[in-house]
């Protein structure tokens, strides 16, 4: 068209981020976090093959690394239990000891609770017992005045 | 009665509203209006603010209890553990977590002043849904009733996370209403941000979960057969938008459980109580629990729709450790139940349904176990705040009925959302029931309310009363409810002697 301007047909260009650029941020999203957990699952799968395979020194390292980061809740139902009837007391008094409990003699009932001298311990180990549903009451605002008190937050 | 309500595209749109007396004005806000709404969100606001002030701080109770547990033990394990027999959504705990990490002991202080702020959400909402299925002036009695409605203030300073469940909860059903009646981008952003809010809302309280698929459905079907590629685009905006809070947490669960678990664990734990042989009605139990002031639970119910063997309910499954397979052999035992004792499932439903529509709430039982050290506990403000609770909730759920017929005659796109909620709740009822199941659906039945009070007729009366058809319904549901009132006649009359 010889001296003239080409004039879009349509109106006005479509602006950023239009329907299909939301399905697909939502969609990219959830893509990426299942890649992160496809990740995840790997490395949960072979610590825990090294804590059920490995050898003593091993075993500490995984079960200590699935207790704090990895699988918590799994380590929380499972581990406990194998740790306490575990033969071999070197290897469950390293993982309580940088697991949950700087205090590894110390099995964690309710009678025990009250033998922990060390305040922050003992608030420690109460929390324990109480995520393994065997403590004996709830948490009153006596307990929070006390443990804030001698814990901080 | 105009048919439909956008459900399967019969509803008028808004362009071409329904032949009726019915004419809503529910053009964008002008000035005064806004004020007006603002006002009452800010009032409601500040009474939370005094209700907090005024009750002190209460004894943690059972679930909240366990609730600070969760926190304090994420906070210094750097775990979210199970709580007891369920995993609750981490949303609650987390914020609980931020706040005892924050301020220390001040910190639970500090969380129920952010639950009395971001109430306001919940106020806004509940407006701009009454302003869009009614008229302004329904948004602006919305925002009243929001306001003054005691049950559901009292709930910013306990330590539940219903209160935080509605700060996104509320603010998704509005959004879902604005897109139904919206149209192009602005439909698709709000599409995008309700989904989110329910995403995120299912992160604190699994009780909405089974809303999702009816939300998504009726988005897809709401277009109706001439726009059914436009629906199902819209339905999975929704989808996808619900799932992207959702999954980081799914797949946690996952990792954890070995099952794929959305929002929370609850249903087993929920069969064990609902399900089965024994009756627990947590509105009530604590007050029967008091030393040698009330009788037994099975001894006060009216036998007819109570549970009459308690000594033969199944136990829970604690032998399992997984709290995702505990949960699903739990709901298994409690199947069984409901196969072995058909009649006794039936005749303790209406008890449950009663339970849910009782008109008290766990602020006449927190009043009723002295539970406020506060200016709150005092006998005349006792009384005055029990009075209130109970008159509010009966009016609330009495007056939401011609609401209904209102929304349905005035046939606004979108009212399905809300019809949708009012059933989906009550149907949770019939697993578990206690007043505070209620709290979802109580933004939906103020919005009722509001359309009751606030729409007229032709003739200047209050539109849900007046003649033609639905009338009889109306009627029909008003009895209905006086029946279940007077199913648990005798626990409502232990909650407000205990009050008293």
């Amino acid at each position: 068209m010889p001296g003239g301007r080409l004039v879009s047909a349509s109106p006005r260009p479509r602006r950023w981020p239009n329907a299909f650029g939301l399905h697909l941020a939502c969609v990219v999203w959830i893509l990426f976090v299942l890649s992160v957990s496809l990740g995840r699952h790997q490395s949960l799968a072979d610590l825990r093959r090294t804590a059920a395979t490995g050898s003593t020194q091993e075993r500490i390292e995984a079960l200590v690394s699935l207790g704090q980061r990895a699988a918590p809740a799994q380590f929380q139902q499972r581990a406990p239990a194998a740790l306490l009837n575990e033969s071999d007391s070197l290897l469950r008094e390293f993982a309580f000891t940088n697991t949950f409990s700087r205090n590894p003699a110390q099995r964690l009932d309710d009678d025990a609770l009250a033998q922990i001298a060390d305040p922050d311990e003992r608030f420690r180990a109460s929390l324990w017992l109480y995520c393994r549903m065997t403590t004996p009451r709830r948490v009153t605002l006596a307990d929070l005045d006390r443990w804030f008190q001698v814990s901080g937050p | 009665m105009a048919a439909g309500c956008g459900v399967v595209g019969l509803a008028p749109d808004m362009d071409h509203p329904p032949e009726d007396s019915l004419q809503p004005d529910s053009s964008p806000g002008t000035r005064p209006w806004l004020l007006w709404a603002a006002f009452w969100v800010a009032f409601g606001v500040a009474l939370r603010l005094a209700l907090l002030g005024l009750a002190g701080e209460s004894e943690l109770h059972h679930d909240e209890a366990n609730y600070i547990y969760l926190a304090l033990g994420w906070s210094h394990f750097g775990v979210l553990q199970d709580a007891e027999r369920y995993l609750w959504p981490p949303l609650w705990p987390w914020t609980l977590r931020q706040a005892l990490e924050g301020f220390g002991r001040h910190g639970l202080w500090v969380s129920k002043l952010c639950l009395v702020f971001t109430s306001a959400s919940v106020g806004a909402s509940v407006v701009g849904l009454a302003a869009r299925l009614g008229d302004k002036r329904s948004g602006l009695v919305a925002g009243a009733l929001w306001a003054l409605y005691l049950p559901l203030a009292a709930y910013t300073h306990m330590g539940w996370a219903e209160p935080l469940f509605l700060v996104f909860f509320a603010p998704a059903l509005y959004l879902l209403v604005a897109a139904e009646q919206d149209a192009g981008r602005s439909a698709d952003r709000k599409l995008l941000a309700a989904g989110l809010c329910v995403g995120v809302a299912l992160l604190t309280k699994s009780s909405a979960l089974f809303l999702l698929p009816i939300l998504i459905a009726g988005l897809a079907l709401s277009r109706g057969r001439g726009a059914w590629r436009e629906g199902l685009r819209r339905a999975a905006l929704l989808g996808l938008a619900i799932a992207v809070p959702l999954v980081p947490w799914t797949l946690r669960n996952a990792e954890v459980y070995g099952r794929f678990v959305p929002s929370g664990i609850s249903l087993g734990a929920n069969a064990f109580n609902g399900l089965n042989a024994h009756d627990l009605n947590f509105d009530v139990l604590p007050l029967t629990r008091r030393p040698g002031k009330a009788p037994t639970l099975l001894g006060l119910s009216r036998p007819a729709f109570a549970s009459r063997h308690p000594d033969e309910a199944w136990p829970t499954a604690a032998e399992i450790p997984n709290t995702a397979d505990r949960n699903a052999e739990e709901w298994r035992r409690g199947l069984a139940w409901v196969r072995e004792h058909p009649f006794d499932f039936l005749r303790t439903r209406v008890k449950k349904l009663a339970d849910f529509v009782a008109p008290t709430s766990y602020f006449v039982r927190h009043l009723g176990l002295r539970r406020y050290p506060g200016p709150l506990g005092k006998p005349f403000l006792r009384r005055v705040g029990t009075l209130w609770a109970m008159a509010a909730a009966a009016l609330l759920m009495f007056l939401a009925l011609p609401g209904v017929r209102v929304a349905w005659r005035t046939g606004r796109r979108g009212t399905w959302v809300l019809l949708a909620c009012a059933v989906y709740f009550p149907a949770t009822s019939l697993l578990v029931a206690s007043s505070r199941f209620r709290v979802p659906w109580l933004p939906v039945l103020l919005v009722f309310c509001a359309l009751a009070l606030g729409t007229r007729g032709a003739e200047g009366r209050l539109a849900g009363l007046g003649p033609g058809a639905g009338r009889r319904l109306v009627l029909a549901g008003w009895a209905l409810l006086l029946g279940l009132w007077w199913v648990d006649l005798p626990e409502l009359r232990l909650c407000l002697e205990a009050a008293w």
